[in-house]
């Protein structure tokens, strides 16, 4: 069952440089109970088309300038300031990727989580709440959670401050979670705990989860299904065996190929050619034409913009020319 | 009033709005875009206008148009504007639009060179601090910290109590007190710079402290500086007003824009000869708003997180 | 904590002594008789040379300088200021009656400057480059930039003399003492010595408050689906509120600065107005005293900033 369709979301930032496109008109659903990866360079967009989601684009200078969300028959775009405070929190709960700034310095790491609780259930005791945020803590693996709930965030370190974020985020069992690149700042070996802290966090409140990451092998660990992004775009969806095994983009083979991966030397990593696109001009055709080995000299590949068209059942692609690809990781191998 | 001297609150260099990355910045020279940056803020501009208008009126007109600051006229005393004097006549009959002139080319004068001598002290200061670090770094800015809260207007007063008043002292005493500001800034440009790439580098050949401070964090410093200096103009200026006012800086017959208003205490001057007070009081508040309007202007067209 | 404590309060004495010498110093460059401070005015008139010069030898005033400095510190830290040399009273009683006064001014000003500054400068942070931003820069613009003295004369101008609403000096009417009188005399000196000390602080809660709202956490508690008032009050003033207290306790000092000028305008029977007319009369001993009291003054506001700044940041530890 559909839990969330985002239709056409297009967002822009307007600055003295001039508008950038930062999400360029793009739509996907989640179900609910799923996990969704996005994966994109930094820049690609990916971010931005989240928070948006939930308004916390600043504005000015972001600006949604398109599309719709329709999250169980609300449309975040159009609701009211009031209904998305609901939501914010309530339903959808929200993992930043910087756990260092993302706690409150000067409030103890207990109150800011129980402080998720009171803002939508007011009658909630602040004793009620307070308990509720210790079996939080205790749920996300936090050690002596009574005392670390007394303690600010400076004297957390980073992956316990990420499962303090995590906590705050399914304080209410939302129904969407959306983690933003949420083991980017940790340690590699905090960052696989903490996966594995989210994937349980997911199974407890069995929130649908949307996973932003420039991490194909995270994505390739947690999500079912998978969505490519590059210069505010979709460049191709589909189950993450499906894409991984035979790509239908370009720019999701080049990805892979980028990957590195204990079956193969680190010599056969190629990086893809060239730098993302100036998102200050608007590109009339595909964005990763100029990198592109397959569009590079086609005309129809830089004036006309590829629609994400289904290239097989759930599987789709924004590419003119999918069917010249040789198909992903095992084709190179 | 300033209490004191400007701080620069400290922000973090991550400040800003949190904009997208994808934001690809057209190259342009960082002095083309800062420029662009000051004629976008109108308050600023406007500003630079008022501050050149005052400085041509007071060191470029009185090369074409006699004024006389110091001629004394009994029978002429106390005359509203008019008459043959713009601004009417003060208690001796002095022509009060010339001394409004004059009393701004001292006022200027007094507030630029304790700027300046402010900034040399500062910048070294806040250099010598940045690149040594360790116990030389803590003295100079413990220091810094005492220098800052000391009022410069009870300063004069305890050397003008001793001494008496007296222009250099002023200039002095303002200097002296107010460098922290510039020194901190200094010193921040500097530790910062210290970690760059282009300075290890120069360590590395073995380049002396000395010619690091000269010829790379001096430079790099150099926007900030201005900013700073713009922003101590103002404050000295607004100090020299009020202890001239309290008769402790610029004695009189010297006219000063501050000493213009100590006659300005009686009731009766106060009261029927608005002439005498309310010129030399809005002369000060407009040179001291448009210096501060230029310095804010400067410091965001230097840099931008700071607004 | 107690380490530090007790390292701040050592670095302290080192440089209240430091300044004491300084002070010391310039005394005794300054022109006058050294005896005609340290005695009653009366006296040293009426004293004959044969007098002054026992009584310089008795104030050890043909002693070395060090010897000197030693002496007169001694009786400085007792209390014993000298007397002055316009109405021949100890400094010390002068400088006791002078304090409240000036400390009443000083504070009430300090108050309405918080009270003005925090509401406003939130306001131009959180609606930066709108027109309430723009209004509320170009009025504290304004205030820091006109001299209180003319700010002064200008609201004794309107106030006391052309509406006849306020009283233009003193600190209260001799035929009548009541509160409301006081309270009517101390309107104008504290709101010009308080708008300038608004103008003041709104920039910095502006500009603090500003570099708080681009912090992350301002977004973790807007996706908590707290509405952005309650985000101000309860995030982010705390956090803005740590550099400005510490900025207010360093400025102290400042406003004892802005009070001398407003004394002096409405005739505020305050410490200010007691140094400047001991410039005036070249009364040094009131200058001397008033000096010290302004080093401790400067010095405890630096312990000060410190101080609160541990006690409002859970994450400055004092070691």
């Amino acid at each position: 069952m559909t839990l969330l369709e985002v239709r056409d979301l297009a967002v822009q930032f307007r600055t003295m440089d001039g508008t950038v496109h930062a999400v360029d008109g793009i739509s996907f659903t989640i179900d609910k109970g799923e996990i969704l990866g996005v994966v994109g360079e930094s820049g690609s967009g990916k971010s931005v088309s989240m928070m948006s989601m939930l308004g916390l684009v600043p504005q000015p200078p972001g600006r949604i300038v398109g599309g719709s969300v329709l999250f169980e028959g609300t449309d975040l775009v159009r609701a009211s300031k009031r209904r998305m405070r609901q939501i914010r929190g309530e339903q959808i709960g929200m993992i930043f990727q910087d756990p260092m700034t993302a706690l409150n310095p000067v409030m103890r790491v207990g109150k800011q989580i129980s402080e998720a609780i009171t803002i939508h259930h007011r009658r909630t005791s602040a004793a009620a709440a307070s308990a509720r945020a210790v079996d939080l803590l205790r749920l996300v693996g936090v050690p002596q959670p009574e005392a670390r709930a007394t303690q600010y965030p400076h004297q957390f370190s980073g992956g316990m401050r990420q499962r303090a974020v995590i906590a705050m985020a399914i304080a209410n069992n939302p129904t969407l979670l959306i983690a933003d690149e949420p083991t980017t700042a940790l340690d590699v070996t905090i960052q696989a705990q903490v996966l594995d802290m989210l994937r349980r966090a997911q199974a407890e409140t069995g929130a649908a989860t949307i996973f932003i990451t420039h991490d194909l092998g995270v994505v390739a660990e947690l999500a079912r299904r998978v969505i490519v992004m590059y210069a505010g775009r979709i460049m191709e969806s589909g189950t993450v065996r499906t894409i991984f095994n035979r790509p239908r983009h370009p720019y999701t083979a080049g990805l892979l190929k980028s990957l590195p991966s204990l079956k193969h030397d680190s010599q056969t990593l190629t990086p893809i050619p060239g730098n993302p696109p100036n998102l200050l001009r608007p590109i009339a055709g595909c964005p990763f034409q100029p990198r592109c080995d397959i569009g590079r000299d086609r005309e129809l590949c830089s004036t006309t913009r590829p629609p994400l068209a289904e290239v097989a059942p759930g599987h789709d692609s924004a590419c003119h020319y999918p069917d010249e690809l040789d198909g992903g990781r095992e084709g190179a191998a | 009033m300033s209490l004191g001297a400007d701080v620069v609150l400290s922000e973090s260099p991550t400040s800003g709005p949190p904009l997208p990355d994808e934001i690809a910045h057209r190259r342009r020279s960082p002095f083309a875009l800062g420029v662009r940056r000051y004629l976008r803020n109108w308050l600023a501009v406007v500003g630079g206008v008022v501050l050149i208008a005052f400085l041509v009126t007071a060191f470029i007109l009185p090369l074409f148009m006699h004024l006389d600051p110091y001629g004394v006229d009994l029978s002429h005393a106390r005359q509203a504007p008019g008459h043959g004097h713009l601004l009417g006549t003060d208690g001796t009959g002095r022509d009060v639009f010339a001394r409004l002139v004059y009393g701004g080319r001292v006022s200027i004068g007094v507030g630029l060179a304790a700027a300046t001598l402010s900034i040399l002290i500062g910048a070294t200061l806040g250099a010598v601090a940045g690149t040594f670090a360790g116990w030389t770094d803590m003295v100079i800015m413990r220091a810094a910290d005492i220098f800052l809260s000391f009022p410069p207007i009870v300063v004069v007063i305890v050397l003008a109590g001793i001494f008496g008043p007296s222009v250099w002292m002023l200039i002095v005493a303002l200097g002296v007190f107010t460098w922290p500001t510039s020194s901190r800034v200094v010193r921040g440009v500097v530790v910062t710079m210290r970690e760059r790439e282009f300075v290890q580098a120069a360590r590395a050949v073995g380049a002396g402290r000395i010619w690091l401070i000269t010829r790379h964090l001096l430079p790099a410093a150099l926007s900030q500086i201005v900013v700073i200096f713009t922003l101590t103009v103002a404050n000295c200026l607004l100090q020299e007003a009020g202890l001239s006012f309290l008769g402790l800086g610029v004695v009189p017959p010297t006219p000063s824009w501050g000493n213009l208003l100590h006659d300005a205490q009686s009731i009766t001057v106060i009261n029927s000869m608005p002439w005498l007070w309310v010129p030399p009081g809005v002369a000060v508040a407009l040179m001291v708003l448009s210096v501060n309007f230029v310095g804010d202007g400067l410091r965001d067209a230097v840099d931008p997180r700071q607004r | 904590m107690g380490s530090f404590l007790v390292r701040r309060i050592a670095a302290m004495i080192v440089a209240f002594l430091l300044i004491t010498v300084i002070i010391f110093w310039l005394v005794h460059l300054a022109p006058g008789d050294p005896v005609s401070r340290l005695i009653p005015i009366d006296e040293y008139n009426a004293g004959t040379p044969a007098f002054l010069a026992h009584k310089r030898h008795e104030l050890g005033l043909d002693q070395p300088l060090i010897v000197q400095y030693f002496r007169w510190f001694g009786d400085a830290i007792q209390g014993n200021l000298g007397y002055s040399v316009s109405d021949g009273r100890p400094v010390s009683s002068l400088i006791a009656e002078r304090i409240s006064p000036t400390l009443e001014l000083m504070g009430l000003s300090l108050l309405l400057g918080i009270v003005v500054a925090l509401p406003l400068g939130m306001l131009a942070a959180v609606r930066k480059n709108r027109l309430s931003d723009y209004l509320a820069t170009l009025v504290s613009m304004i205030t820091i930039s006109t001299p209180t003295f003319f700010v002064g004369i200008i609201a004794i101008y309107f106030f006391s003399l052309k509406l006849q609403l306020l009283p233009s000096s003193g600190m209260s009417d001799p035929q009548d003492g009541s509160t409301s009188d006081l309270l009517r005399h101390l309107v104008m000196p504290v709101v010009v010595l308080g708008l300038a000390t608004a103008g003041q602080l709104t920039r910095y809660v502006r500009s603090s408050v500003l570099s708080e709202l681009s912090s992350e956490y301002v977004r973790t508690a807007l996706a908590k689906g707290m509405p952005m008032w309650q985000v101000l009050i309860k995030h982010v003033l705390r956090n803005a509120l740590i550099p400005i207290i510490t900025v207010i306790a360093i400025f102290l000092p400042g406003l004892l600065g802005g009070a001398v000028v407003v004394e002096q305008i409405f005739a505020w029977p305050g410490m200010g107005q007691l140094a400047v007319t001991a410039v005036t009369r070249q009364d040094n001993a009131v200058i001397i005293a008033f000096a010290l009291l302004v080093s401790i003054l400067v010095l405890l506001s630096n312990l000060l900033a410190d101080l609160l700044y541990a006690v409002v940041d859970p994450r400055v530890v004092l070691k």
